[in-house]
């Protein structure tokens, strides 16, 4: 029995620990990022390059999610407003729900799909063939090359994809409720204009670039600290996308409360 | 001969002082201790797993040892941080285990890669720097192709490119020849002698190729559980009778040395 308690309490130790661990390596790994943006050491190019990769190629499958996202929205709302007369509600509760938390948090989580595990299956496979330590051994900063590029990139992406995303939602919601429940387009662009507020619209940028943040350190991180072959850049890259959607999902809770609030 | 002369004389470019690298409970290095004067080849030997790249990974401040020295121009490595370990880095060239190149980046890129970001040397000039580096060690013509497109044994000669490219002080050399035939094998010797010859350049190369050895050694260190079990030269290591050394060099699978 006692053997079984020091087990238990011993694993429920390491594994607080590992978690600290990983939170301060995500801090110092921001701080370093930070110091060299403050430097103005920025590889252009490369930040360039990296908005393509991950920002640009992500744009059809934003687009995709938040437009049924936004159509999925209208049809609960749709029907039962117009059922009690409440049709010229819709389109502001699909816009606030689009601009508030849909279109950032699904932004965040697609892109954490799509770019994150790209990112960490890229700086995985270049720490387990020894890019990373060539770089180093040249004197040249694994943050700088590697994941400052990525973090602006993503910073800059993340507010225009969420702008983008906040246009389908509630274009998705504009079909639906005309087809649907015969809604007339311009009862749902009034309602957007009356209910819809720039604080609602702004708070969900707000949100996106922190979203911005969180995913872009936890996929490099999860990169560099992979360990073994393919198996290891696999498991990473698995954790990668887990850790940002579980984070992304608490920080959205947390942002929302404080800006919402205000 | 001048007082200046003979004190850089008797100085050593690399020292090692009772390095100690443990990993938990694992002693990996065990107060191993040596010096090296700049211009020769030190050639570091041992089963796989004994430390040697551990070893060259400590000497380019990759690894922190848990105590000891390094010293390299006086400079001592453990105690480096920041831009003074990146200056010190400037000046050594590494030639990894696996090729190391960067798979997005052309053969050309790779190999500038360390000019254009460290140093202020035109493009024309750094082509043209390339491009000798890749004809030293047979690889003409290879400056577009992607490091995928080339063989394992020429994506080993175009990390050695990339490595002497930048005329480095010092360059560590990770099993150079694994991988290659016997010919280009030669060949990658012959290029460890040029250096040392022509640049005055000092070596570390770690290999289980006896052949290299014995032809680009100054000295030889067989790594034996952590310790340095013969420091000597190609002849001294040849000649030995210790029986650990003796069965490495014959290569018998009975002896002391049980797998």
């Amino acid at each position: 029995m006692k053997d079984l308690l020091i087990k238990f309490f011993g694993g429920v130790g390491d594994k607080t620990l590992a978690v600290f661990e990983y939170i301060g390596g995500i801090v110092i790994l921001l701080f370093n990022a930070v110091m060299w943006i403050f430097r103005l050491d920025i590889r252009l190019k490369l930040t360039i390059q990296q908005m393509a990769l991950l920002g640009v190629n992500s744009i059809f499958i934003v687009f995709v999610t938040t437009f049924f996202a936004g159509a999925v929205v209208s049809l609960q709302l749709a029907e039962l407003a117009v059922r009690y007369g409440l049709g010229k509600f819709v389109g502001g509760g699909v816009a606030i729900a689009m601009c508030r938390e849909l279109a950032p948090m699904l932004t965040a989580v697609v892109v954490a799909g799509r770019a994150g595990s790209a990112i960490t299956a890229e700086i995985g496979s270049m720490k387990v063939t020894e890019q990373i330590d060539a770089l180093e051994v040249m004197a040249v900063s694994p943050v700088k090359y590697l994941v400052v590029p990525r973090l602006i990139a993503c910073v800059v992406l993340f507010p225009i994809l969420t702008l983008f995303a906040d246009c389908a939602g509630v274009l998705g919601g504009g079909v639906v409720a005309n087809i649907l429940a015969g809604i007339d387009l311009s009862l749902y662009t009034d309602s957007i204009k009356n209910m819809l507020f720039m604080e609602d619209f702004l708070g969900g940028l707000y949100k996106s670039v922190f979203f911005a943040i969180e995913v872009v350190l936890i996929g490099c991180y999860q990169g560099m600290t992979t360990k073994g072959g393919a198996a290891g850049v696999g498991i990473a890259t698995t954790g990668s996308v887990v850790y940002s959607i579980i984070v992304v999902f608490i920080t959205n809770y947390l942002l929302s409360s404080i800006i919402f609030s205000l | 001969m001048s007082k200046t002369n003979e004190k850089n004389k008797n100085e050593f470019f690399l020292e090692v002082k009772n390095l100690l690298l443990k990993r938990g409970e694992r002693t990996i290095l065990d107060r191993v201790s040596v010096t090296l004067p700049k211009g020769e080849t030190l050639v570091l030997m041992g089963l796989s797993g004994a430390g040697k790249s551990t070893l060259i990974r400590c000497v380019i401040g990759l690894l922190s040892p848990t105590s000891g020295e390094i010293l390299i121009n006086g400079s001592n490595v453990a105690n480096l941080k920041g831009r003074a370990l990146d200056n010190l880095r400037k000046k050594i060239g590494m030639v990894f285990q696996s090729p190391a190149l960067f798979d997005s980046l052309t053969i050309m890129d790779n190999i500038a890669f360390g000019l254009r970001e460290n140093t202020k040397i035109p493009e024309a000039e750094i082509k043209e720097r390339v491009l000798k580096a890749l004809h030293i060690v047979g690889l003409d013509g290879t400056e577009n192709q992607f490091p995928s497109e080339l063989s394992g044994g020429m994506q080993k000669r175009a990390s050695i490119a990339r490595a002497i490219v930048t005329n480095p002080e010092l360059i560590l050399y990770d099993e150079p020849t694994s991988g290659l035939d016997p010919i280009m094998s030669s060949v990658i010797n012959d290029l460890i002698n040029d250096l040392k010859v022509t640049f005055n350049m000092t070596s570390i190369v770690v290999t289980h190729d006896l052949k290299s050895a014995y032809a680009i050694a100054d000295k030889i260190i067989l790594l034996y559980k952590g310790k340095f079990l013969l420091i000597g030269s190609p002849d001294e290591f040849s000649k030995s009778q210790d029986p650990v050394v003796r069965q490495f060099i014959e290569g018998n699978s009975k002896g002391p040395v049980k797998m």
